[in-house]
């Protein structure tokens, strides 16, 4: 490897790739040279057009390619709802599910206090823009279930209890299919706090 | 591979890979670790929700002897803490808590007094009210732990001529030396903080007061203020860190 300069850098910027260490990287780099130039360049266009064309949606903070993305301008989305999540790739995960009909707010992270994180370093200014407008009439708190997470939905909570929108906390609790016998003690505790009439 | 056991305090948890992560805990016997909990992310894994900052856990983990990282096997909750992520304030704190361990002890260097004064601690925030109260766990926490690690600060003579302190006198705190300096001595030396001779005696109780018996010492907001002065000047010259959690702390 080291007898070529090009194979060594393009090593190092696969190395920069979560999950891959140099010798996944190095596997790559002979991937590529073996499957030959067309590979290669398809995958350079496309790395390419990555940089070039996919960018951050002005409003939601969502990955797209035109701006406002098209969630945000979409007239048949509810825009009386919006769902809030900590990083672009779960609007994704929530569109999968086919249910929900509103809008999105990505926050690029969770307050952190041991790694310096505060609210200034989150599109939280933002969010609380967006619900002062008065259209907006219920905010859906979908971060993570983990400390980081549930201490920035109460953040945000405080944040935009002034302006009358109901808060909400996607539910905690049994995962669907799983048996109860193998559920921890916190994730049954939030289970029976959230339980709902049938 | 041999299995060890552990009760432990989650500090924090790191992602690793797609669905694992690297969980730092602060062990009653092996003090701070590092452990890869494999598929920890994982909506059916068995160690789901157990592995959240501050809650006290069994744990049993694996791996070569002086091993970087091992890997969990098992884990039981000792004390939950959940108290702690419904209060903002009480996060932050419980997180500045989190800081002054990784600041004031290296990765497997148990210390048990250490240990229980962080159980404690946690414990004992979880269970208060109002932002005085916090604010006077953490600067209790500060002095006791400090304590714990082998920072003492002498309260009862003075540091220079080593003359008991008679306590009828206000006298000085030198925060670079760890202790209190007499009024005729304080002339010789510069960077300290004059103290109130109540103050001065408050510090001294804190070091013998244990946590249960601590909201009964409860001091004044003018004597917290007081004390904090010297703590955190104490606290910054023995662990010489700019704490990213300070700022949160209201």
């Amino acid at each position: 490897m080291e007898s070529s300069q090009t194979l060594l850098k393009l090593t190092e910027e696969l190395q920069k790739l979560p999950g891959i260490g140099k010798k996944t990287a190095e596997r790559l780099v002979y991937f590529l040279l073996k499957a030959g130039k067309k590979e290669a360049q398809s995958l350079a266009l496309r790395l390419n057009e990555l940089a070039e064309k996919v960018i951050l949606c002005k409003i939601c903070g969502g990955i797209t390619e035109a701006n406002p993305c098209a969630i945000c301008s979409s007239s048949a989305r509810d825009k009386s709802m919006i769902c809030v999540v900590e990083q672009p790739l779960d609007i994704a995960i929530f569109e999968r599910t086919n249910r929900f009909q509103g809008l999105y707010h990505v926050l690029m992270g969770t307050l952190s206090p041991l790694e310096g994180v505060g609210p200034e370093s989150l599109r939280i200014d933002e969010l609380v823009e967006r619900v002062k407008d008065g259209k907006v009439k219920e905010v859906i708190l979908a971060t993570n279930p983990t400390m980081d997470g549930e201490a920035t939905s109460l953040y945000i909570s405080k944040q935009i209890k002034e302006f009358g929108v109901r808060t909400t906390r996607i539910a905690r609790g049994v995962p669907v299919g799983s048996d109860l016998e193998f559920v921890d003690e916190i994730t049954l505790m939030k289970s029976l706090e959230g339980r709902q009439d049938i | 591979m041999p299995l060890y056991n552990d009760t432990a305090l989650v500090l924090r948890h790191y992602d690793l890979a797609e669905s694992d992560r690297i969980v730092s805990f602060f062990g009653r016997r092996y003090g701070r670790i590092r452990v890869v909990a494999k598929g920890a992310k994982k909506l059916k894994s068995r160690f789901a929700g157990r592995l959240e900052p501050f809650h006290s856990l069994d744990i049993v983990f694996f791996g070569k002897e002086n091993a970087n990282l091992v890997k969990l096997s098992s884990v039981e909750m000792s004390t939950s803490r959940t108290g702690i992520s419904a209060d903002l304030e009480k996060f932050y704190h419980a997180s500045y808590m989190v800081e002054m361990v990784e600041a004031g002890l290296r990765e497997g260097d148990p210390n048990l007094t250490a240990f229980d004064l962080v159980a404690k601690g946690l414990s004992w925030l979880e269970r208060q009210t109002g932002s005085k109260d916090l604010e006077w766990v953490t600067r209790f926490f500060d002095l006791k732990f400090l304590s714990a690690l082998g920072y003492r600060p002498m309260l009862e003579r003075c540091l220079l001529c080593k003359k008991e302190w008679s306590g009828d006198t206000d006298p000085f705190f030198d925060p670079l030396a760890g202790g209190l300096l007499c009024r005729r001595c304080s002339d010789k030396k510069t960077g300290f903080i004059p103290l109130s001779k109540g103050a001065a005696k408050f510090l001294g109780k804190i070091l013998i007061t244990d946590f249960e018996m601590a909201e009964r010492l409860k001091p004044s907001q003018s004597l917290l203020e007081e004390i904090s002065r010297s703590i955190l000047a104490f606290r910054n010259a023995r662990l010489q860190k700019v704490f990213k959690t300070e700022r949160f702390l209201a």
